[in-house]
């Protein structure tokens, strides 16, 4: 009798700890699982509320008579766009292709600002711009029709971010709203415009046109060969190489691996270009022991390497130095002006001073024989155009890529004011001021931002 | 005798208290030059735990590449333009999904891969995208334009 009570007492101690701990355990995931789903319907409500006041915005640009309004709206455009972006990307929908909704909100933005820009700088806006801008407009009001309905049923509480049934372990979001959205993006994808114009998001600046990779075609073991060249240059090592693959990038490679003859891991990666057969970039990956040798030796070997490689005339123009590594950037000079577009980037090891990177694809994608132009301006009226409280420590000549990659040939002037330095970029044809960079100097090397 | 106490007490704590204050005062003016480098580390250190947890036992150049697939869809308009934010996006990555970019501490490879993709170093060539073609994925991004394969990763545009 006094065994059996026993039994159920502790039975009733047992079951009651499972019930408390499933209780505890569910309701906390109860709380975590609605914590995220308003975040997910915070997003789509300002999705909403930010698409519904582009279509707003972008019809009274077409009605306005002035530009300062005009400005004014093209901006929040801008910002509005810019929250659409964001809002889209805070949405479960990871698995699905979003891309296409995603850019063109972000190209509505950008093309906007670039509007704005123009106007302010008193540039003429073209009726092909007003025409793009028309065609965002009828997809955003399109758009903004089928987010509305989508709004009933998410404000009817028809439809959650997450499955229901066994929340406890899944965060599936239900279909019909992913469902609903990617169709959208679908829909985007066939008949959105594709537009090119003088800003970062264009479509041109996604795949620039190859201009430096020049030459016939090389075979494998071709390739091989060029490759073992450079690494005979770069480590007393003896390793074999050979093609791994090839990589169709922006430009068609061999990739051609190093390593010892006991095999394991390879010691160093390279991409030869099948046209031409120009080293693209390699890696050394060996680990690096404690530095030993000093900073100019370092730049001195990378400029060193740079000359055998065939790259000559360039000037080094910035450095990081990290871990037990140094990474030198290089640019041509070509009759006196730095090609900022076809930098070249060196590293080396600090400890023995061989050369463990190199990475030449910039120089590979922009460079080509170009007709710079004449500059317009002297350096003397560059000087006096300059903010007088600057002391004017050099000045050169520098072609500058912007961000839809346009080049502008530029009067780089290297300033100070106080204890800060600054480069400021004066387009030597138009006298316009450019860019400004701050250089910051830390232990680690020469920034600029 | 107690109050005595109390008052030492108090005084260690001021005394505590100002010379922390002090030196860091002191450091905050120094550290204005490092700003570029400390939101760098910041990044770095991001993008050094998602290649541990997307790419751990891949080949270096995987690892690089992961990376840099980071780095690529920061500057594209498909994607969101923050570092954290392309990191984040729900549902993005399944390392950040299941807890791995937290539960695993990047070792020093994973560093250097980061750093490198960092520093500019793409073996992918601008790719947005990578996967396991040797799991189940969604469908439409077979759609994409693969440009190469390292290690199990196959990785496209």
């Amino acid at each position: 009798m006094m065994k059996k009570s026993y039994i159920w007492l502790i039975s009733f101690i047992v079951l009651g700890g499972l019930i408390f701990g499933y209780w505890s355990i569910s309701s906390r995931a109860f709380s975590a699982e609605n914590a995220l789903e308003a975040s997910y319907q915070r997003g789509f409500y300002n999705l909403l509320d930010h698409v519904n006041n582009l279509n707003l915005l972008i019809s009274k640009t077409q009605v306005t008579s002035s530009d300062e309004q005009r400005i004014m709206l093209l901006t929040t455009i801008w910002h509005q766009a810019e929250g659409a972006r964001n809002s889209l990307a805070s949405l479960p929908l990871g698995d699905r292709d979003m891309t296409n909704m995603q850019k063109f909100f972000a190209q509505l933005g950008d093309f906007s600002y670039r509007l704005a820009e123009k106007l302010v700088k008193k540039q003429s806006v073209s009726d092909g711009d007003w025409e793009t801008m028309n065609e965002f407009r009828k997809h955003v009001q399109s758009l903004n029709q089928e987010l509305r309905r989508l709004q009933d049923n998410v404000s009817a509480g028809k439809i959650r971010w997450q499955d229901k049934p066994d929340s406890l372990f899944s965060s599936r979001q239900v279909k019909g709203v992913g469902d609903s959205l990617e169709s959208i993006d679908e829909k985007l994808k066939k008949e959105a415009p594709t537009i090119t114009y003088d800003g970062p998001f264009s479509d041109h600046v996604e795949s620039p046109t190859v201009k430096g990779v020049t030459g016939e075609p090389i075979s494998e073991s071709e390739a091989v060969k060029i490759a073992r060249q450079v690494v005979a240059k770069i480590t007393d090592w003896n390793l074999n190489g050979d093609v791994v693959g090839k990589t169709k990038g922006s430009i068609t490679a061999y990739t051609i691996e190093f390593r010892r003859a006991n095999g394991g891991a390879p010691d160093i990666i390279m991409d030869v270009s099948e046209t031409g057969g120009h080293v693209i970039w390699f890696l050394n990956t060996r680990e690096i022991g404690s530095p030993k040798v000093a900073i100019k030796q370092a730049v001195d070997n990378a400029k060193a390497f740079l000359e055998s490689m065939g790259y000559k005339d360039f000037e080094a123009t910035g450095s990081l130095r990290e871990n037990n590594t140094i990474t030198v950037s290089f640019v041509p000079k070509v009759r006196d002006v730095l090609l900022y577009p076809d930098f070249i980037k060196v590293e080396v090891a600090l400890d023995t001073g061989e050369i463990v990177g190199f990475n030449a694809l910039a120089y590979l994608t922009f460079h080509t024989e170009r007709n710079l132009p004449e500059p317009k301006i002297t350096e003397d009226e560059v000087r006096a155009s300059l903010n007088k409280n600057l002391s004017i420590d050099r000045i050169r000549l520098a072609l500058i890529p912007d961000e839809a990659l346009n080049e502008k040939l530029c009067y780089e002037v290297d300033v100070k004011l106080n204890s800060d330095r600054y480069f400021i970029y004066i387009n030597a044809e138009t006298g316009i001021e450019e860019r400004i960079l701050k250089v910051v100097e830390t232990d680690k090397g020469t920034m600029t931002m | 005798m107690r109050n005595k106490r109390i008052i030492v007490f108090i005084i260690i704590l001021l005394i505590g208290a100002t010379t922390g204050i002090v030196p860091s005062h002191y450091n905050a003016q120094a550290n204005a030059q490092y700003y570029a480098l400390a939101s760098r580390e910041g990044e770095h250190m991001l993008l050094a735990r998602i290649v541990a947890g997307e790419a751990e036992g891949e080949p270096y150049a995987g690892q690089v590449g992961v990376a840099a697939v980071i780095i690529n869809r920061m500057k594209n308009p498909k994607f969101p333009s923050s570092i954290p934010d392309v990191i984040y996006q729900p549902g993005a990555f399944e390392s950040v999904s299941n807890g791995l970019i937290w539960s695993r501490y990047p070792s020093r490879t994973h560093f250097e891969a980061a750093r490198q993709a960092l520093n500019g170093w793409d073996p992918t060539y601008g790719c947005t995208f990578f996967w396991n073609p040797y799991k189940p994925v969604s469908r439409w991004i077979w759609s994409r334009t693969i440009v190469t394969q390292i290690g199990n990763h196959v990785f496209a545009k």
